[in-house]
């Protein structure tokens, strides 16, 4: 027969243990929902890469990503990289972020143009419609749709040439903007015929690893990349921005999550301080003692993770519900994150009750 | 480890607070040796030290000068865990104010003494139902302190005193917060299962209805322990 003292002590006071269960419940959701934000904002970045038919991304040098950097290279290159042994296919793509007035506001989106013959670098899913627009069309995202309240068929200006949107695609938004696909001889009306933004290439892929290098040797001005590296250096734009607000802001919830269950347990303590007392007397030592008061801790946020945890998946749709653009995936990795942060939360939070019960005098428990 | 024949001795053992214009000693030079299975009363007027020196014995008070010895142990030569443990094995403790803990049953507040022993086996339970069944508790096993009477929650504290089988029992007041009856119920029952039990019991009271209980009597007052005169009994 093992008693508890801590479950004892912890459910005698409902409204207290449901103060300290919500605070910890809150933290956790704020933790696992920023997370799952940031995991699916990261995975909006590279989606474009990881579902494009190209091994190989080539760019001109300096251009780490398709958002923050500008590339132009010549087009004929296409011809030179398709003659490449191992090389099945060149696909050119041009890619530039615009803002479209809309309506009263103003939208940015990334507008791709792409081969519409070949398909590659074009929607890969689509909510409705045709997916390879013609001159004077164009498909959006559903996002974007939702967001202006659009229709097929519906106009929009890109540099202030009417396009009808023909095609509704999906999963082709960002935190920050909008996938839009058009035919690529629309936009060369900025870029020229004679260059592109970038060139995607299919590649044999027991010879992928010698066509980086031969053109990258042979071309010292251009960067070429894998599609995992592209990808990568597409996320590592969200990475290196939000991440370390996302850091700041967990930090806080967790230390929010601390203060609640320290002062629950502390106001536990207190009240139950001359049972401490008793409990010296009788002989139990310093860690007894502070395992009850850590079993308290424990159990106030192993219960407000289990609150939080189922807290956050209704968040996240709530979320997508309201801003539809923000998109949050949740990975086992995040939960895992948070149940720890739960247990630092609990040892932290022990730690100024605990001194205080190590000091009690055991002779108060003869003061009648 | 086989029982010294003395389960608790104090030599020469005073209690100093305070310094200069405030200095009290509580206690002075008191010496007292309890036999194994002896009931020793320590009696006084208020305010003569009784609680200080019951609180010394169990180790909860450390003394100014002077030598505490439980089951042949210099509690001097023990750390704060080490008198921890020495109290969980060898010292029950019942106080005037019960001081059971609110929240658990009389059944918990016995088997938590034997779980900070270590114990948390089956055993627990049957022994903690068997102690409160020897104090006529069996039907109050799931009641809370809230729940019991007076009378009732000594008994419970009485039986948790005797959890883990120590061979010394400090009894401080015991009958303080009881009507006569309850007191005398309380008494017996302590001397009792203390001679059944072979366990040196000590209790410092200003009661003098439970004097028949006791193998020997102490007065102590000015902090000065000494055999009790009959009158300062009755007084």
């Amino acid at each position: 027969m093992r008693v508890s003292v801590a479950r004892r002590n912890l459910f005698s006071d409902p409204t207290r243990l449901a103060i300290s269960v919500g605070g910890v419940a809150v933290a956790i959701i704020l933790i696992i929902v920023l997370l799952g934000i940031y995991g699916g904002s990261s995975e909006q970045m590279s989606a474009y890469i990881n579902n494009v038919d190209a091994d190989l991304w080539v760019a001109q040098a300096g251009s780490p990503d398709m958002l923050h950097s500008s590339s132009i290279i010549p087009a004929s290159l296409e011809s030179e990289f398709s003659a490449i042994d191992g090389v099945t296919a060149v696909n050119p793509l041009n890619s530039r972020v615009t803002l479209v007035d809309i309506g009263d506001t103003k939208n940015s989106i990334i507008v791709q143009g792409f081969d519409t013959s070949t398909g590659v670098g074009g929607p890969w899913k689509m909510a409705e419609g045709r997916s390879d627009p013609a001159p004077g069309e164009i498909v959006l995202d559903e996002v974007s749709m939702t967001m202006n309240g659009l229709n097929l068929g519906d106009n929009i200006d890109i540099d202030g040439v009417p396009h009808t949107i023909v095609g509704v695609s999906k999963d082709t938004t960002l935190l920050v903007s909008q996938y839009a696909f058009v035919d690529i001889n629309e936009t060369r009306r900025i870029l020229g015929p004679d260059r592109v933004n970038f060139l995607m290439l299919e590649v044999d892929p027991a010879r992928r690893a010698e066509v980086q290098q031969e053109i990258s040797a042979k071309h010292p001005e251009l960067v070429v990349y894998t599609r995992e590296e592209f990808a990568r250096n597409n996320s590592a734009v969200i990475s290196n921005g939000i991440l370390p607000i996302l850091a700041v802001i967990v930090a806080i919830a967790v230390v929010i999550g601390v203060i609640i269950v320290g002062l629950v347990v502390y106001s536990a303590t207190v009240e139950k301080y001359r049972e401490y007392g008793v409990l010296k007397a009788v002989g139990a030592n310093g860690f007894q003692l502070y395992k009850i008061v850590l079993e308290q801790s424990l159990i106030s946020s192993f219960l407000g993770y289990a609150v939080g945890a189922v807290g956050s998946l209704a968040v996240a749709r709530l979320i997508h519900r309201i801003e539809v653009q923000i998109s949050v995936v949740f990975t086992l990795k995040y939960f895992v994150s948070a149940f720890l942060a739960a247990i630092a939360m609990s040892v932290i939070a022990s730690y100024i009750p605990a001194r205080k019960i190590n000091k009690i005098d055991p002779v108060i428990v003869f003061k009648a | 480890m086989s029982e010294p024949e003395n389960i608790l001795e104090l030599q020469s053992v005073s209690k100093v607070y305070g310094s200069g214009h405030t200095r009290v000693e509580a206690v002075r030079e008191a010496s007292l040796a309890v036999k194994t299975g002896e009931i020793v009363l320590i009696m006084g007027p208020s305010g003569s030290g009784k609680t200080t020196m019951l609180s010394m014995a169990g180790g909860l008070l450390a003394p100014t000068s002077g030598e505490i010895r439980v089951a042949g142990q210099p509690l001097s030569a023990l750390d704060s865990k080490g008198i921890s443990q020495l109290r969980l094995k060898y010292v029950g403790f019942v106080f005037q104010a019960f001081n059971l803990l609110t929240g658990l049953s009389a059944l918990e507040n016995v088997a938590l003494v034997m779980n900070l022993a270590g114990r948390h086996d089956k055993s627990v339970e049957r022994d903690s139902k068997a102690l409160l069944g020897q104090l006529g508790l069996e039907h109050r096993l799931g009641h809370v302190p809230a729940d019991l009477s007076g009378g009732e929650k000594q008994r419970v504290a009485l039986a948790r005193s005797l959890a883990n089988d120590p061979p010394l029992i400090l009894a401080d007041e015991p009958t303080g917060n009881l009507d006569s009856k309850s007191g005398r119920e309380v008494m017996d029952m302590l001397a009792g299962l203390a001679r059944q039990g072979n366990k040196a019991v000590v209790i410092v009271t200003h009661d003098p209805r439970i004097v028949d209980i006791a193998d020997r009597v102490l007065w102590l007052e000015d902090g000065r322990l000494a055999p009790a005169e009959p009158q300062s009994i009755t007084s």
